[in-house]
């Protein structure tokens, strides 16, 4: 076993334990911001724990759904991995493969709900399709472009402008994607009772759970790769920051999703156009200008 | 009074306001729960005192006290905290203050049988036609307070009017005067 | 225009037999052929609002039914009883529902549990379940409070059209805390009808007012009424006894009355405001809200014995005092709730999500609001400017001076804005009555209520106007009917939901504050089908 594929392993076992715990974080952190206590941090793996010990009640003729839960699941993962090994092995094929995966990953996650037969599924479904639409298009083109300024992954010389405006490009993509308050519309709307998640419980719900933590994780993850890649370059130490950079973006967008409100469906799209298009626009500017 | 709204905080001020506040969760039942002094709780019927009016019967609303008879020639004030809505307008209205007010609320319990409480009193019976009406301590309690109904306590209602009845008709001789 | 106009123009139209003035209402005595006429006159001419209506089975008195509509001149602080009577074999009476649309709920409430049948409309079940045999009438004398009919579970399937999809809010929803139904009919995401089946938590409240309880008693039970506006439902209920029996409450009573009162709006705006805010994702401003709230509960707790069903209310006046320790409390409570709330207040206003989801939604505009006679906020939201504490001064609230918020726009943050000053105005009312709170007696200790008495009393809870009415029988009450401000506010529901945004339902119908115990208060039944839940054995008869 080399020093690299030990480093990956290490790296892959983090990242697959990582996601459930900050969870826990994130909710004691927002307790703390709501003056409460809240569940101890190791809260979400209980929760995990007990829905796999429920039994498996299905929609009706949903057979497909548990299938594509499995694939949901074992796909994330690879995404995880490939994305631990492009950082630590300096790789960008893999990080390629990555931003593909994600797509995958993101268009079942859609799916998933929008073949049950439940009403409220399919109007979350619809509604995480109009976003998932626009949220992906951006982050792919970003990853894109990040791909395009920085194909080594080390860091550069000088600081350009290109560099800040991605990094911030980035965060904002990566934060819609993780789901959150204000653009948790698809699962936490009240009046759609909870959306795309109404028809999934016990171990399935479990399953769709934690590949959804881990898609959480991946969306910072490829943020921290690009971070890592702009100051310490690839390898352990790229490893190491990427990691941190998961973590500490989690905290972060903890506390940005506690202190606003949930935006309205027909508002929000238009919204995460116009942010969008304004910043790939200077984005794609400023290296062209080459500042 | 400077009660004014400014509609332009930042959200960020939220921070600011939880950190000032600290987590106020109370920890019960680990620690002890948020109650005051006032609370009102279930009640306490003392054995000694009650005389086994049924005011207290009357008053309460949701029937949680009741006065049963039995045949064995008691009367039972049974009050069940399943019913007790804890408004304590039994306590108001007991004449000789034989109820207290309790700060408990924890009465859960899975035998319902722990809710009820049983006081049993003896039954006096009429003088006259030997039907109960009424315990022994009530008609004790009457008659001490007030010398001047000695003559018909201890007869239940029907033999009291038809005494009434009888004395009007022996002074007026007879009641179509 | 003065009483005497008034009465006057009551007198002209034909059928009206008698008019009886006594201090706070009118009451009139009519023919079934000038109620429409009357109505007319009274709403649109004279310009007053309409509270409720009440059936009553008076065949044991006078051998007719009768139902007395119950009006209000608000700019002149008087109610105007209308009464007429209905053949006891076939009762029926012509229907005001198109010259008054504040009516239909309350016809169809008396045609189903009297029935009274009211012709010129068409008529549909509102409160008893579909299952539920034709020409059994729960509110008539003759039938026992606790009989249970046999009734079959009958599925309700409200969805006419097939084509428009539905997205069904309730009865069982966790946006909801209490079990109602709308019914959504979408086109994409825009509502273009609703349809509201409510009245699943009847409890025969006013039922068990007439039939087994005394006077006394029937204060907890309207208590009960509701889980969070239920002193008021006991201040109400006993005004309105006092006021047919002509008690006078004690000064100290009524300051004492006011001052919960108050207490208990700061902390049903305060629940409203964390609701609010839950539904837009704001969880932050719901728990801090919340937080706030429990000073108001803990104060409660310490002034009446109880976090809420305070029990504090008898006719006569209240059962516990407010002394100097309990006086400093409650400065202390204000001073802290004062400081923090604004803080708060602020803070939510300006939340971006928040301003924009409550601008321009759920919309309703005064002509509705007027037409439906709306009450509470909702009302002074839409620019009625309508307070039961400013037109027919009840209680303490004659020695306090504060402002009645009213706002223009009719929309959801309107009713925010509405709700958040009335929070303030409150804090402030009850410093004062504190400070003129004179000495003397807190109740009545002997009275009589005599027989055959008609009063109306009505009270402003946080939600609106709560109206109480009742003819005094003997030990206890002979009719007894509870008109809760959710009851008048609900079917305004139907103009504001109207090509919204599915997004926004819920937070409409949240806006109007509904309280869905208050309005459904009538008759539990228990069908073959549905099992209940409480099976205590030995209490139930």
């Amino acid at each position: 076993m080399t020093y690299g594929s030990m480093l990956v392993s290490i790296g892959l076992a983090l990242a697959l334990a990582l996601p459930a715990l900050l969870d826990g974080v994130e909710r004691k952190l927002k307790a703390a911001i709501q003056s409460r206590i809240g569940p101890p941090i190791h809260q979400t793996v209980l929760d995990l724990l007990k829905l796999f010990r429920k039994e498996l009640v299905l929609p009706r003729e949903s057979m497909h759904i548990l299938y594509m839960a499995f694939i949901y699941l074992s796909l994330s993962i690879v995404a995880v991995g490939s994305l631990i090994a492009s950082i630590t092995l300096g790789s960008m094929e893999l990080f390629i493969a990555s931003a593909i995966l994600l797509s995958i990953i993101q268009a079942i996650h859609v799916a998933m709900p929008f073949t049950t037969y439940n009403p409220f599924s399919i109007v979350g479904a619809s509604r995480e399709l109009v976003l998932a639409v626009i949220n992906e298009s951006a982050l792919l083109i970003t990853i894109g472009l990040a791909i395009l300024v920085n194909p080594l992954m080390s860091p550069p010389l000088i600081w350009r402008s290109t560099y800040f405006l991605l990094l911030l490009e980035l965060l904002i993509a990566s934060y819609i994607a993780s789901g959150r308050t204000p653009y948790d519309i698809a699962e936490a709307e009240p009046e759609i009772a909870s959306g795309w998640l109404i028809e999934f419980s016990g171990p399935l719900l479990g399953i769709i759970i934690y590949a959804n933590l881990l898609r959480k994780a991946i969306v910072k993850l490829v943020v921290g790769i690009v971070l890592a890649g702009l100051i310490t370059g690839n390898g352990s130490m790229g490893l190491l920051l990427s990691l941190i950079a998961m973590a500490l973006l989690w905290v972060a967008y903890t506390v940005v999703s506690t202190i606003v409100g949930r935006s309205r469906v027909d508002v929000a799209p238009k919204t995460m156009i116009l942010m969008h298009t304004t910043f790939i626009t200077l984005l794609i500017i400023t290296y062209v200008l080459g500042v | 009074m400077g009660l004014e709204m400014k509609a332009k905080k930042s959200p960020l001020s939220l921070l600011t306001i939880a950190g000032s506040k600290g987590r106020v969760t109370q920890r019960y039942p680990f620690e002890e729960p948020l109650m005051t002094n006032e609370f009102r709780g279930k009640i306490e019927i003392d054995e000694s005192k009650c005389i086994g009016c049924g005011a207290c019967v009357n008053a309460c609303p949701p029937n949680a006290l009741e006065l049963l008879s039995s045949s064995s020639g008691t009367k039972t004030l049974r009050y069940f905290i399943g019913r007790c809505i804890y408004c304590w307008r039994c306590i108001d209205v007991c004449p000789v203050g034989a109820i207290k007010g309790t700060r408990e609320f924890e009465l859960a319990t899975d035998d319902v049988s722990d809710l009820y409480e049983l006081l049993i009193h003896e039954e006096a019976k009429c003088s006259v036609c030997n039907s109960p009406y009424a315990t022994v301590r009530m008609v004790r309690y009457v008659a001490t307070r007030s010398p001047s109904t000695e003559g018909y306590v201890s007869m239940d209602p029907k033999c009291r009017q038809e005494k009434f009845v009888k004395a009007i008709e022996m002074r007026f001789g007879g009641l179509s005067a | 225009m003065s009483l005497s106009d008034i009465i006057e123009r009551i007198r002209s139209i034909r059928g009206v037999t008698e008019v009886v003035t006594s201090k706070s209402a009118l009451f009139i005595t009519a023919n079934a052929d000038a109620l429409r006429p009357l109505a007319k006159e009274i709403y649109w001419n004279m310009g007053g609002f309409f509270r409720t209506c009440a059936g009553s089975d008076e065949r044991s008195i006078n051998n007719c039914f009768a139902i007395y509509h119950i009006f209000g001149l608000d700019d002149r602080g008087l109610n105007i009883v209308v009464k007429t009577y209905a053949d006891s074999k076939k009762p029926e009476l012509p229907s005001i529902f198109d010259i008054v649309p504040a009516s239909d709920w309350c016809e169809m409430e008396a045609r189903d549990l009297l029935g009274i049948e009211f012709t010129g409309r068409t008529p549909y079940r509102l409160v008893l379940p579909h299952g539920w045999p034709n020409g059994v009438h729960p509110l008539r004398k003759d039938y026992s409070y606790d009989s249970r009919p046999a009734a079959r579970t009958v599925s309700e399937r409200l969805t006419l059209v097939d084509t428009i999809s539905t997205v069904p809010i309730g009865p069982y929803h966790p946006a909801l805390h209490e079990p109602e139904y709308f019914e959504l009919y979408i086109e994409g995401e825009r509502v273009i009808d609703v349809k509201y089946r409510g009245f699943h938590v009847h409890r025969g409240i006013e039922k068990l007012g007439e039939s087994k309880l005394t006077y006394q008693q029937v204060n907890f039970i309207a208590e009960r009424i509701c889980g969070i506006c239920g002193f008021e439902h006991s201040t109400c209920y006993a005004q309105v006894v006092e006021s047919a029996a002509g008690i006078e409450v004690p000064e100290r009573a009524k300051f004492i009355r006011s001052i919960v009162l108050e207490i208990e709006r700061i902390h049903s705006h305060l629940l409203w405001v964390g609701v609010v805010a839950h539904l837009l994702g704001y969880d932050a401003g719901f728990m801090h809200t919340w937080r706030i709230r429990e000073h108001v509960m803990t104060l409660a707790e310490l002034l009446t014995g109880s976090r809420k069903m305070y029990g504090l209310n008898l006719i006569g006046g209240v059962r516990r005092d407010i002394d100097l320790s309990k006086k400093k409390k409650i400065f202390e409570v204000l001073d802290i709730i004062s400081k923090e709330y604004i803080e708060l207040a602020s803070l939510i206003i300006s939340v971006p999500q928040v301003k924009m989801r409550l601008k321009g939604s759920g919309v309703l505009y005064r002509e509705d609001a007027r037409k439906l006679s709306v009450v509470g906020p909702v009302a002074r939201a839409s620019g009625l400017r309508r307070d039961v504490r400013k037109d027919l001064p009840y209680a303490a609230y004659k020695y306090a001076s504060f402002n009645v918020p009213v706002y223009d726009d009719g929309d959801n943050l309107s009713r925010l804005m509405v709700r958040l000053d009335e929070i303030r105005e409150s804090i402030s009312i009850v410093k004062q009555l504190l400070d003129q709170m004179p000495p003397g007696p807190i109740k009545v200790e002997e009275f009589a209520v005599p027989e055959g008495v008609v009063a109306v009393s009505a009270v402003e809870a946080p939600r609106g106007e709560d109206v109480h009415f009742i003819i005094t029988g003997r030990g206890g009450p002979f009719r007894w009917r509870v008109r809760a401000p959710t009851y008048q506010n609900i079917p305004a529901l139907k103009y504001m939901l109207k090509d919204q945004p599915l997004a926004d339902a819920p937070l409409t119908i949240a806006s109007i504050d509904p309280c869905f115990s208050c309005t459904d208060r009538v008759l539990v039944i228990d069908s073959s089908g549905i099992k209940r839940t409480l099976e205590l054995g030995w209490g139930l008869r």
